[in-house]
């Protein structure tokens, strides 16, 4: 987890050195502020889910400071240091969804594991530190494009959740049935501390020194780690980001 | 335009996570329901997971031939099939296959003819199929009587415990008749029981089913009481020995006030069934108007000495018995022990313990 970290780190001081010595004109400092909506979501969704009830996105920010290095008309490559959120609350109605309803001391051994049916409000809210790395394609319009990865580095993290109204049978669909009106659940020691994937992105020039831009961002690594059972299914991070950046210079 | 890229990027999200998928075939195998005439039922069946129980008039049916039908989780089959003749009188096995033919679920159908003499010593116990607890049962006319229930399964949801020792309700090896007793313990259900609420399972044992579904969201509904009986009781014997836990505490572990050391409670009531109120449950079973007599042990402090000791309380009668309906099983019996006087709505003290053996309905 951390030598990708460190070898993105020092790339990217590579990269302002090697700028810097080489032509300080094509380098462009920019700072970013941006808001996500998305979720942590299965890729293709379980038969189990059987209805989305609810969805909530919150107020998911983004801050970010970064560098871009014009190497070769139209092209650049980019890369910052970003402060972001990523969550959501769902409520899903489910069928035979397979988990465990656990009484937040996350031992793991005060738990009703089985198949539950009825519905389920999940809270996600996490934070991250993200180091992205673009290739930034710069048309001859305002319009420029990008695509690229990024590793991300967990600060704050909460997966938990509430089922309510329904019913979970013991281990098996044909265990002992337990009606349930309200479990809470709380799996957020199970969320990975690291998360990589790619990113593809948009920017529209508005001004000389501001661009408008979106991002969308596929995490490509589990939300949850690999020995996690609880939910039969992987989840992953999906995002848009939605923002506007500031050049210093151009 | 910030807009419609959000709105394009959202779409895209939607796109990759996919729709929702068609349904798939349901896993459950459940009878939800098993079809009686009136005519020749004594008490309306009760199912749990794995088994169905129905008292019937063996005179108004051919035993060694009845066709019993079953409603079952939609698309479920099972074999033998629904309405086929069977031979009732001893259990039959049933097996359920879910609709996705993936999970089986064995049952054990029983049609009884008559209902327990009124004598119990607590010798047979029937372990679950994961062998993790025990329930005492009674042998009548040769054939095995699920007539005792516990709150162990809901108890096993909560804890891990995989031996009966570690249950509230058990066998045990100190008796008075025979080789065992019943003993009740009330135990704490740790993190998770507290987390619903519950964090003590009373030790407790009854005439009637335990309705586990209910176990979480209605607890005093979940103990369901009565057996037909068809004899006027007049007194209530046997022996116990108690050791209360010390002082109680409430559902919220904490010391009740002021402070009282946890009772048990024993306790036998007769009642009278109707269509719409067939059994009662621990929110009514000593009040409701159905109740005709009831028998309770006035204390139920601990015990003096090491040993059991007699109880013999006399059933008060709160109305007449109706010697018709008495015949033709309209009242039913039950008897209730539990090691926390009001374990029911999780008051108690952890570690009280209830020994129980050699007790009788004494009838006219």
């Amino acid at each position: 987890m951390k030598l990708p970290y460190a070898i993105l780190v020092a790339g990217l001081i590579f990269l302002n050195s090697y700028a810097h010595a080489q032509d300080q004109k094509k380098l462009d400092f920019n700072v970013r502020a941006g808001f996500s909506i998305g979720g942590a979501s299965p890729v293709g969704f379980p038969e189990s889910i059987r209805k989305i009830r609810k969805y909530n996105p919150g107020l998911l920010l983004s801050l970010e400071a970064g560098a871009e290095y014009h190497f070769s008309k139209p092209w650049a490559l980019a890369s910052a240091v970003r402060f972001e959120q990523k969550g959501m609350t769902t409520e899903a109605q489910v069928k035979g969804y397979y988990t465990t309803f656990n009484a937040g001391d996350r031992s793991g051994d005060q738990s009703v594991t089985g198949y539950y049916t009825g519905n389920v409000e999940t809270t996600v809210r996490n934070s991250y530190i993200t180091v992205p790395v673009h290739l930034i394609y710069n048309f001859n319009s305002p319009l420029s494009v990008r695509v690229g990865g990024f590793a991300s580095w967990i600060l704050e993290k909460k997966f938990t959740g509430f089922a309510r109204d329904g019913y979970i049978r013991d281990k098996t669909p044909v265990g002992e049935k337990e009606e349930i009106s309200e479990a809470a659940y709380d799996f957020s020691d199970q969320i990975r501390p690291f998360n990589a994937g790619i990113e593809l992105g948009a920017g529209y020039k508005i001004r000389s020194h501001l661009t408008a831009s979106v991002n969308f961002s596929w995490g490509l690594t589990p939300l949850m780690k690999s020995d996690f059972q609880s939910i039969d299914f992987k989840m992953y991070n999906l995002f848009a980001n939605v923002g506007l950046v500031y050049h210093f210079r151009r | 335009m910030k807009n419609t890229i959000a709105a394009a990027t959202l779409l895209l999200i939607f796109w990759l996570a996919g729709c929702i998928r068609p349904e798939a075939e349901n896993m459950e195998a459940d009878i939800l329901e098993v079809k009686l005439p009136d005519s020749i039922l004594i008490a309306p069946p009760v199912l749990s997971n794995t088994t169905v129980r129905a008292f019937v008039k063996y005179e108004k049916m051919n035993i060694k031939a009845f066709a019993l039908e079953f409603v079952l989780t939609p698309g479920a089959t099972i074999s033998p099939q629904s309405g086929v003749a069977q031979d009732f009188s001893s259990p039959v096995t049933y097996t359920v296959r879910s609709a996705d033919g993936n999970w089986t679920k064995q049952y054990r159908v029983s049609l009884l003819q008559n209902t327990v003499s009124g004598t119990f010593f607590f010798e047979n116990w029937a372990l679950t199929p994961e062998a993790n607890y025990g329930t005492p049962y009674e042998i009548e006319f040769g054939e095995q009587q699920n007539v005792w229930a516990s709150g162990n399964s809901g108890f096993s949801l909560v804890t891990p415990e995989k031996a009966p020792e570690a249950y509230p309700t058990r066998q045990f090896t100190e008796a008075i008749e025979g080789k065992y007793s019943a003993l009740l313990e009330t135990k704490s259900t740790g993190t998770l029981g507290a987390m619903f609420n519950m964090p003590i399972a009373a030790g407790n044992l009854f005439l009637g089913s335990f309705d586990g579904s209910k176990s979480f969201t209605a607890p005093l509904e979940a103990t369901v009481f009565g057996i037909p009986f068809n004899k006027k009781p007049v007194r209530f014997t046997g022996q116990y020995k108690y050791v209360s836990g010390g002082p109680v505490k409430d559902k919220n572990q904490q010391p009740v006030s002021p402070e009282r050391l946890d009772e048990c409670d024993i306790y036998a009531v007769i009642f009278k069934g109707s269509a719409g109120q067939p059994y009662l449950n621990g929110t009514n079973v000593l009040t409701d108007p159905s109740v005709v007599a009831v028998a309770q042990l006035a204390n139920g402090r601990s015990t003096a000495g090491s040993g059991f000791v007699a109880f013999d309380i006399p059933f008060q009668y709160r109305a007449e018995i109706d010697p018709t309906d008495l015949a033709a099983y309209a009242y039913k019996l039950t008897v209730v022990f539990s090691s926390s006087k009001n374990g029911a709505v999780f008051e108690g003290a952890v570690g009280s313990k209830l020994l129980v053996d050699n007790v009788k309905i004494l009838t006219e």
